[in-house]
């Protein structure tokens, strides 16, 4: 029996999630401890764990000292991501008061929930083994089958959530087989056994790792909603209340990235899979049927879900590109982790403004309520419209620059034909996205005024867009941030 | 194809095709007269009384799932007690206890929060 591991330093290198996971389970005692009604002191704590949590991220992330734990690995990777899931965090808890209070699910569970779905996507960024991948994918997800369904006396909000989980049942269900089939062809769950195992015998023989790589595939597939596994994602996103659906079309697809980022490099080395023409076809289909079909929709928020289809097949487009030659290309990787930000800021931007524009019993999630807005409410519609050029992938937005970079990696390693049809897709969604601006300036609509957006709102449209405008000028140290990220990744 | 399992493979399939098989002849060839006493639940025996789904109250389930992670808990605590004593003779006695006080530690603050949901009262 030897424990070898340093816990001093995995303390220090897990604070991330620490600090999250203590005030996720303080919050739920406050919640049945604390005598008033007011809840706002469950926004402040859950505010002061997000910075104190980001703040150690970020230190460790300038350290850049990569530690393997064997279950845990701490690396520039799943630090970056770690920030990535904190940022999502932070948009979604601003962008909730308002929105909870009048739909009444005003409850501890809510912040709890989000902070310890959290930390089980910070578990996925730091796995180090095939089983803790599977916790955290867990952790996160049950967290996210009660916030799908936490407006308890809304049939929508219930049928997302029975739909969510019997899926993610299913999901998670394939996935263990995966790694059950795994664990019987090379005795290990470990990723760093399994790299080694890898490169000393030829493996290309094993039917059972051919499995094993198909099942974890599908697994995360329908985590990040890739045709053909999308189909409970427009379901639940509609149903969702709107800012967990933020949350779930950003942090969770960002989740479900890592967590095919930690499997790939250790299976890209499998030669007998045949890389670039697999994730390409995913890709493709992607891209395709999320744009095709978002060009029908009249609710935002299933729009905003098949875009994030879309969105999730633009950055398949850069794993395609990262297969090529059975290693991860820095490059194209690097440019996947920069559209991954670039998508989670204009993606919680374009939901802050939809909370913003629904109010009390009138949620105005039809595309149609946004009719007369660049009369009534200009700065509003200016921003969302901001946010609309950003998802079609027009300069001077970070959506534009994200779009670039993964792109240039595709073409850099010859992929023409998939960028060209990643392009025919940037335009058709033109169609879907600029329809809303079109809503928004020149149809007439109901004359009413919005009450005055509350401050938290203000300050998460602010952030987002600013983001989405000051990165899509100056990319260049976002851009470098994350190509530093994946220069050193460790099993 | 020498595998030993071939044969058992063989075996199921014929087994799976001989099931199916009747099944499929039979609602082809086979005559169907239709009366009250053959479309019941069951043909014979006592006659059925009410409907099938009755209501449970859902503090069965609550119960039920509330149980079952103490449950876990004291299977946690089995192994880590019988094991105490050989990690105290190895040194590690002190990490050993710090480790599941942790874990029980979590599972307090559940338990906090079950009981302040009232979820353990029986009303």
């Amino acid at each position: 029996m030897t424990i070898a591991t340093d816990w001093n330093m995995l303390l220090v290198k897990g604070l991330p999630f620490l600090t999250l996971l203590g005030m996720g389970l303080l919050l739920l005692v406050i919640e049945v401890l604390w005598w008033g009604k007011d809840k706002t002191i469950m926004l402040i704590l859950s505010l002061l764990a997000v910075a104190a949590s980001f703040y150690f991220a970020w230190d460790q992330w300038i350290q850049n000292i990569p530690w393997s734990q064997q279950l845990l690995v701490f690396d520039r990777l799943s630090y970056i991501f770690d920030l990535i899931f904190l940022f999502c965090l932070l948009i979604t808890l601003l962008i909730s008061r308002d929105h909870i209070k009048r739909e009444h699910i005003e409850r501890g569970e809510y912040y709890a929930l989000l902070l310890l779905a959290t930390v089980g996507m910070m578990m996925m960024a730091h796995a180090g083994d095939l089983m803790v991948l599977f916790l955290g994918i867990e952790v996160m997800t049950i967290g996210a089958y009660i916030l799908a369904g936490i407006k308890k006396r809304h049939s929508k909000s219930n049928e997302a959530a029975l739909k969510y989980f019997i899926l993610g049942g299913i999901a998670a269900g394939l996935m263990v087989f995966g790694i059950a089939f795994f664990y019987g062809a090379t005795g290990s769950t470990q990723l760093s056994i399994l790299n080694q195992t890898f490169a000393e015998v030829d493996s290309s023989q094993s039917v059972l790792i051919f499995l094993a790589v198909a099942l974890i595939l599908v697994g995360l597939c329908f985590k990040i909603a890739a045709v053909p596994f999308h189909f409970w994602s427009p379901d639940v996103y509609e149903g969702a209340p709107t800012t967990v659906t933020a949350f779930m079309a950003t942090a969770i697809k960002a989740a479900g990235f890592v967590a095919l980022f930690r499997v790939l490099f250790i299976v890209i080395s499998l030669t007998h899979i045949p890389w670039v023409p697999l994730l390409s076809t995913l890709s493709i289909a992607t891209m395709t049927v999320g744009n095709l079909v978002a060009l029908r929709q009249t609710n935002i928020k299933r729009m905003l879900a098949y875009s994030s289809i879309a969105h999730a097949g633009y950055a398949l487009v850069g794993l395609a590109a990262a297969a090529k030659d059975n290693q991860l290309s820095e490059m194209a990787l690097g440019a996947i982790v920069f559209y991954m930000m670039a998508y989670a800021v204009i993606t919680l931007g374009a939901f802050a403004i939809v909370v913003a524009m629904g109010h009390r019993g009138d949620e105005a999630e039809e595309i149609s309520d946004f009719a007369g807005l660049g009369q009534r409410h200009p700065l509003l519609a200016a921003a969302m419209t901001v946010f609309m050029i950003a998802l079609t992938g027009i300069p001077p937005t970070i959506g534009f620059i994200g779009k670039f970079y993964l792109f240039a990696s595709a073409i850099e390693v010859g992929l023409y034909t998939l960028v060209v049809i990643g392009v025919l897709n940037s335009v058709v969604s033109a169609y879907y996205y600029l329809g809303v601006v079109m809503t928004m300036y020149f149809k007439e609509g109901a004359v009413y005024r919005w009450p005055p957006l509350a401050y938290l709102l203000t300050t998460s449209i602010f952030l987002t867009l600013l983001g989405t405008l000051y990165w899509g000028v100056f990319p260049k140290d976002l851009f470098l941030m994350a190509q530093e990220s994946v220069r050193q990744v460790i099993f | 194809m020498n595998n030993p399992y071939l044969a058992i493979f063989c075996l199921f399939l014929f087994a799976l095709l001989l099931g199916v098989g009747f099944v499929i002849i039979s609602h082809f060839i086979g005559q169907k007269r239709p009366s009250t006493a053959k479309m019941m639940p069951y043909e014979c025996g006592i006659d059925p009384l009410g409907a099938p789904r009755a209501e449970f109250s859902v503090k069965f389930f609550l119960v039920a799932m509330i149980f079952i992670v103490f449950d876990v808990e004291v299977a946690f605590l089995f192994p880590w007690a019988v094991l105490f004593k050989g990690f105290m003779k190895a040194g590690l006695g002190g990490f050993v206890f710090a480790e599941m006080m942790i874990f029980m530690g979590i599972l307090l603050m559940g338990l906090i929060y079950v009981y302040g949901k009232k979820a353990l009262k029986w009303e």
